[in-house]
């Protein structure tokens, strides 16, 4: 039965080539399949360096670390042990920054992973920062409390301006932004915090559900989450969201942009294209994973990632694809 | 008044009449004009239909999730859409609502879900939903619900057609 889905699934991207896909266009490829935790973040500064990160499959060797050189996926082992990372972000030339489980931040740089020390043990779901040196990171534990940290390249402080009702019982999910005195979170019960560089100011979108990712677009921020169906956001003129997306689609669960590409992806494979012209369409399901976020490389490359990551541990890892050509296996 | 009718007048159907002809408004996207036809069985399961039992175990699971009850449903007689588009403004309308009376709770959402249906595997001319939805349990302990009877109704509206199934499940709660 599942494999039939997804054979018709695959079938039909070759032969439809994707429900909004422009003549010329890649398709997506499914570059890694079935690995023994769920990936959970992808980030790249180029073709020639991307990182994915996920879970811990509970099996001795830590959780999943992969860099992809243009010619080679590598397996790294991060020290870490039944420890799921959520997230990866960085900077060209380093450092790369990853957090998950337990409060966990690690940074690698000139290949030694180092455990930063932080100021909670709730999950850190997600990361982003101007400068090495003026990083945020946000999670919580989904409705038993949220947190903002700021590392100032010194160390991590947690944000005393989180909203009450989020810090005792929500979930800031995701943080991204434009510079670092215009940077925006999302939360549990549609809420979105907005960092001026001196005051976290709160905006919520009109939705009782989470919304797990925000992605910057030049003046455009979107955000994407859902709970029994999906949701996605876009705000222009930094004070109102508005909703882009009819009632009753797949629950989102990550989206990024870059230049005039933005993608949302989510449950079962739903992976969403917006156009130039603002509308968002579906593309033809290469995987019937939950994918849970996304990345658009400087390149224009674009990256998703997920698997069975609503289980711990998580399982069947899927890492997708869609741009130049790649070189290597990865496994 | 009986425990059924009084699951049902909670949603405001009433009894004896079409439920689908009585649900209160909920909004603009809810319900939609149609006149009964088709089939559709209530059903569990992630992606594999299987017939809703009459037990069942609360999923509780991940960091990203309140504890929820994943529903399938399979149709019969009604156009299946397409589920490799949830954006197909042709796809099938899919409404899961649960009634748990003992805590006065209805769970669910205002909207339907517009989720295509593939062919079930086995089963000729019928479609299962491409995956499931889920009737999330939010704040409500996993204590309180354990043991407790929840009426859960799958309503699909589909090319102008409206069918609907329902049963009263027993919820557990696994260690």
């Amino acid at each position: 039965m599942r494999s039939s889905r997804i054979a018709l699934a695959v079938t039909a991207l070759y032969v439809a080539t994707g429900c909004s896909s422009d003549p010329g266009t890649p398709a997506f490829e499914v570059v890694a399949h079935d690995q023994s935790a769920a990936l959970l973040s992808v980030w790249s500064s180029g073709a020639n360096d991307v990182w994915t990160v996920g879970g811990d499959a509970r099996d001795g060797n830590g959780p999943l670390v992969y860099h992809y050189d243009g010619a080679t996926w590598t397996k790294l082992d991060s020290t870490l042990r039944n420890t799921d990372l959520w997230w990866v972000f960085g900077f060209k030339n380093g450092p790369v920054f990853m957090s998950g489980a337990a409060g966990t931040i690690v940074e690698y740089q000139n290949g030694t992973f180092t455990k930063m020390t932080t100021p909670g043990t709730l999950i850190a779901f997600g990361m982003w920062g101007a400068e090495p040196n003026d990083l945020w990171a946000v999670g919580g534990n989904f409705g038993g409390g949220g947190f903002a940290w700021h590392y100032d390249g010194t160390a991590w402080t947690a944000s005393t301006q989180v909203p009450a009702d989020l810090a005792s019982q929500g979930t800031i999910w995701k943080v991204n932004g434009r510079s670092s005195s215009d940077l925006w979170m999302t939360g549990t019960t549609g809420s979105t915090l907005h960092w001026d560089g001196t005051t976290l100011a709160r905006t919520n979108a009109a939705t009782d559900a989470s919304l797990f990712s925000v992605a910057a677009q030049g003046p455009r921020m979107i955000a994407a989450g859902g709970d029994f169906d999906g949701v996605l956001f876009e705000n222009t003129d930094g004070t109102t969201w508005k909703s882009v997306l009819p009632a009753g689609g797949p629950v989102l669960r990550g989206v990024a942009a870059a230049g005039d590409q933005a993608v949302a992806v989510g449950a079962y494979g739903a992976i969403l294209s917006r156009s130039a012209s603002g509308e968002w369409s579906t593309v033809n399901p290469i995987t019937e994973q939950n994918l849970h976020a996304a990345f658009i490389s400087p390149d224009g490359d674009t990256w998703a990632v997920g698997g069975q990551f609503d289980q711990i541990p998580t399982t069947s890892g899927v890492l997708v694809h869609q741009g130049s050509a790649l070189n290597g296996s990865f496994e | 008044m009986s425990v059924r009718c009084l699951l049902l007048s909670t949603l405001a159907f009433g009894c004896g009449g079409d439920p689908h002809q009585t649900t209160p408004d909920a909004g603009a996207c809810w319900p939609l004009t149609s006149t009964p036809g088709g089939s559709v069985a209530l059903g569990t399961g992630d992606l594999t239909f299987t017939p809703m039992p009459d037990t069942l175990a609360v999923t509780r699971n991940g960091s990203q999730s309140d504890p929820y009850l994943p529903i399938l449903a399979r149709m019969a007689g009604l156009a299946p859409g397409d589920p490799h588009d949830a954006l197909n403004p042709t796809n099938p309308h899919t409404k899961i609502t649960g009634v748990i009376a003992d805590l006065g709770l209805t769970l669910g959402v205002e909207c339907p879900a517009s989720i295509g249906y593939v062919a079930a595997n086995g089963v000729a001319d019928t479609f299962d939903l491409a995956h499931a939805l889920r009737i999330g349990l939010g704040t409500t302990t996993l204590a309180s619900v354990d043991g407790k009877t929840i009426d859960i109704t799958v309503e699909v509206v589909s090319g102008g057609l409206y069918a609907k199934d329902e049963k009263l499940v027993t919820l557990t709660v696994p260690n």
